[in-house]
């Protein structure tokens, strides 16, 4: 079997596992595969999150595979370079080749250097370019939620028109294995939608164009698949028919028979020969010296002191606003504002895996560094109350570990009464919703008796010290006016 | 084959040609638009309130104080007059017990699963075509339905146990005026054989007792935050319409505050069940006798027997009081 032919189904098979592995993230968690592993692969996490145990471990274990076998996770695993192949074969009619290796080809290596140095300054942007974060973001956000919510109603539909068995059958089955038995809903998708797939348009000016030119994932590994020791060995061609060149989709075969061994990807498009000659990998052979290495497009040490220093001038160039406040409601476990936003991978395990659909997507509330960071939204869901889900699929360790126990004294924001829209406070009716799902054991909702309109009615207070800020009572309140409702929980 | 498909694009069409495939593509869309249609045709737009047949039980109500649930729970349907009054061979059933909170069944929050299993297991016994369970939760409901025990308690005993479906939930026609019209019911609730409501017995803030006529909230779906406004004369409404046949309170464990659960303290063993064919009977029974607290002092108690839906009377009733 040709190489490629194995590469497409090795591809295809962990893409599919991937998604299945995503798509079945969720309560109560008895998956075979727990993707949470699959975010600790990157190098880039590991530094995210300080070299936090577990995570230095997996990625370490990339890194040895990368030094042996070259950027294979690039060409064979990665869900998004998959996607990027996909789209590629798609585009092939639209796209011309080009043979000629545009100069800027050390951007990725530059992007990788910003962002490491932004990094120790703690200001994290990785998670606009990693790679296996982005495409979990645009899973999860869009395209898991819409073909939920699509499945959801063609499927109800469908059975309510059609009563009997087998419906029955088919929507039991659907609820247990397929879909969920809700809406699931992510704020702004739309915006994570545009940032998921604009990368995907750039196949129409090249094939990889992402991991060629962007990806720092990708380039943090060709630092190390420079020294791999599997590299390709030519066979002496002579004819110049060129065509492995202009085949190749990371443009690492070179017009003399030499390639770039940290640009390979091991695709294998001029393994199986378009010439109709073979080339092939073997194991090991840096003594030999059969394969030709080209060296002239790496990175080194004077680009490096270079760009570092480029770095630092544009951070402090910035000047990011720094204030250490809270905005919004971060999920139990969260470490305090600044530490989260640099450890927090914005891999959306969090959001996808919130039973009530109350994590939800940050887009400017917590500055620009705190795009996709999680937020307990009090109108999409709340926390439940002896739920720890969330804090168990960090792969950084933004949302620290819990215990059922610990997670019911975690305080998370703390609510307030609204007496100009609370129904008691207001009008003076019956209503005590929120003191009827208040879920702490003795209520942090307490009850006294007031005159309003000369009704005597029960109206709720708050117990602060009680209060964890769970917002299952913003969540569930009736009384809505002026865009606000009776009761609101604002960040602590 | 990508050449293939751009090819279609490259070639030049004819007018007669670019017709022709537009004929056929408006026909083929035509012709699918029609077999789909009986695929998602909207089911019924309103749904009437449940018809319940003639039950005469040989008591108004029978108590039972013991140990073993399951054993109490046998012999109150006996006395009743036996399972097969209520259950005819073929039916479809539904044993509402309540589900609403995420909180383990020791925390007396929700139906104990023994007696849910043991009633399950009655009606299957008895024939039954399908006993099915649901519960329109507070709290998230896969969470709830494992953690309260009764979703591992009821497909042990073979019922049919599943979340409540979106789409099912269908406007209700009182065919009067009502607060409560147009609310969204299930209809699975509505459309069943016989209905066996088992509610806990337990306090709640705005109402004072949840009983039977509380727990048949949660058959209702839409914005039930807003059902809190005039609470009470909504309940008699909900009643109204669904009007259980059986129902049998859960005062085994019973919680003396805060409605919810959570509080070891709050939950009191009182070993007791009370089942009933009126609702409003064995709501004031439970209230005299787990909480003693005067059925009348219930405001929905009470304006449900004056709407005529039970006897509120606990004195004038044929009550049956048992030890084991």
């Amino acid at each position: 079997m040709k190489i490629k032919t194995i590469k497409r189904i090795t591809q295809s098979f962990i893409f599919v596992l991937i998604c299945l592995a995503f798509w079945y993230l969720r309560y109560p968690m008895s998956g075979w595969f727990n993707p949470v592993y699959f975010f600790q692969l990157s190098p880039l996490a590991a530094a995210a999150s300080f070299f936090l145990m577990p995570v230095l471990l997996i990625s370490a274990g990339l890194i040895i595979f990368t030094f042996i076998f070259g950027r294979v996770f690039c060409g064979w695993i990665c869900p998004y370079g998959t996607l990027m192949d996909i789209a590629a074969f798609i585009a092939a009619p639209l796209r011309k080749y080009k043979e000629t290796q545009p100069s800027f080809i050390k951007s990725k290596y530059f992007l990788l250097v910003l962002l490491t140095v932004f990094l120790f300054l703690g200001f994290q942007i990785f998670y606009m370019f990693e790679p296996v974060t982005a495409f979990a973001r645009g899973f999860y956000f869009t395209l898991y939620s819409v073909k939920n919510n699509i499945l959801v109603d063609v499927f109800g539909k469908i059975i309510s028109a059609n009563p009997g068995v087998t419906a029955e059958t088919l929507n039991g089955f659907f609820k247990n294995f397929i879909i969920e038995n809700r809406h699931v809903v992510f704020n702004n998708n739309i915006i994570t939608f545009i940032f998921f797939a604009v990368p995907l348009f750039f196949v129409l000016i090249k094939r990889r164009f992402w991991c060629r030119y962007i990806c720092p994932l990708g380039s943090c590994l060709a630092i190390i698949a420079r020294f791999s020791l599997l590299k390709r060995k030519s066979l002496i061609c002579s004819d110049g028919c060129l065509r492995c060149v202009s085949q190749c989709r990371m443009n690492a075969v070179k017009s003399d028979n030499s390639y770039v061994p940290h640009e390979c990807i091991l695709c294998g498009d001029c393994i199986d020969g378009p010439c109709g000659k073979e080339s092939e990998f073997i194991f090991f052979m840096p003594f030999k010296k059969q394969h030709k290495l080209n060296e002239e497009t790496g990175i080194n040490r004077k680009d490096f002191i270079l760009w570092s220093l480029a770095g630092l001038i544009l951070f402090f160039g910035w000047k990011k606003i720094k204030d250490g406040n809270r905005n919004v409601i971060r999920p139990p476990g969260a470490e305090d504002e600044e530490s989260f936003k640099v450890k927090c991978v914005r891999c959306g395990n969090c959001m996808k895996i919130c039973v009530t659909n109350g994590l939800q997507p940050v887009l400017l509330e917590s500055g620009f560094d705190g795009i996709w960071t999680p937020k307990l939204d009090p109108n999409t869901g709340y926390c439940e109350y002896e739920c720890v889900l969330c804090t168990k699929v960090c792969p950084t360790g933004a949302i620290r570990k819990l215990t059922e126990k610990e997670k019911i004294y975690t305080k998370i924001g703390i609510a307030k009464i609204q007496k100009d829209v609370c129904v008691p406070w207001k009008d003076g009716l019956e209503c005590l919703v929120c003191e009827e799902h208040c879920p702490v054991a003795s209520k942090a909702i307490k009850l006294q008796k007031i005159t309003v309109n000369g009704n005597e009615v029960q109206a709720p207070y708050i117990q602060e010290e009680l209060c964890v800020g769970c917002s299952v009572c913003e969540n569930k309140c009736p009384a809505f006016e002026n865009n606000k409702k009776g009761i609101i929980v604002e960040p602590i | 084959m990508i050449k293939k498909i751009t090819g279609l694009f490259e070639r030049d069409y004819t007018r007669k040609g670019f017709l022709k495939i537009f004929l056929i593509g408006f026909a083929a869309a035509f012709f699918a638009t029609l077999k789909t249609k009986k695929l998602f045709a909207s089911g019924t737009k309103k749904i009437y309130a449940r018809r319940v047949r003639k039950i005469s039980a040989d008591y108004d109500l029978v108590s039972v104080e013991g140990d073993n649930i399951e054993k109490m729970t046998r012999k109150i349907i006996d006395e009743l007059g036996g399972i097969e009054k209520f259950v005819k061979k073929g039916d479809i059933v539904v044993v509402k017990p309540n589900i609403g909170w995420n909180k383990t069944p020791e925390h007396a929050a929700d139906t104990n699963p023994e007696l849910v299993a043991a009633v399950v297991k009655i009606c299957l016994d008895a024939g039954a075509k399908k006993v099915n369970v649901f519960d329109n939760t507070c709290n998230e409901e896969k969470m709830c339905y494992k953690n309260s025990g009764i979703e591992d308690a009821v497909k042990k005993a073979g019922g049919n146990i599943y979340f409540m479906d979106r789409f099912k939930y269908i406007p209700a026609d009182f065919q009067s005026e009502s607060s409560m019209q147009d609310y969204p019911v299930y209809a699975d609730a509505v459309n069943c054989d016989c209905f066996i409501n088992i509610p806990i017995a337990k306090t709640h803030g705005l109402v004072k007792l949840t009983l039977s006529i509380k727990n048949l909230m949660g058959v209702w779906g839409g914005n039930r935050s807003t059902m809190h406004w005039d609470i009470n004369r909504k309940l008699v409404e909900i009643l109204s319409f669904i009007k259980p046949d059986l129902n049998i309170i859960d005062g085994y464990r019973i919680l003396t505050a805060a409605g919810s659960g959570g509080n070891a303290a709050h939950v009191k063993k009182m070993s007791t069940i009370i089942a009933s064919t009126d609702a409003v009977l064995a709501d004031s029974y439970a209230a005299k006798k787990l909480f003693d607290i005067d059925p009348s002092d219930i405001a929905y108690i009470k304006m449900a027997s004056e709407a005529g839906l039970g006897n509120i009377d606990i004195n004038s009733a044929k009550i049956k009081n048992i030890k084991i």
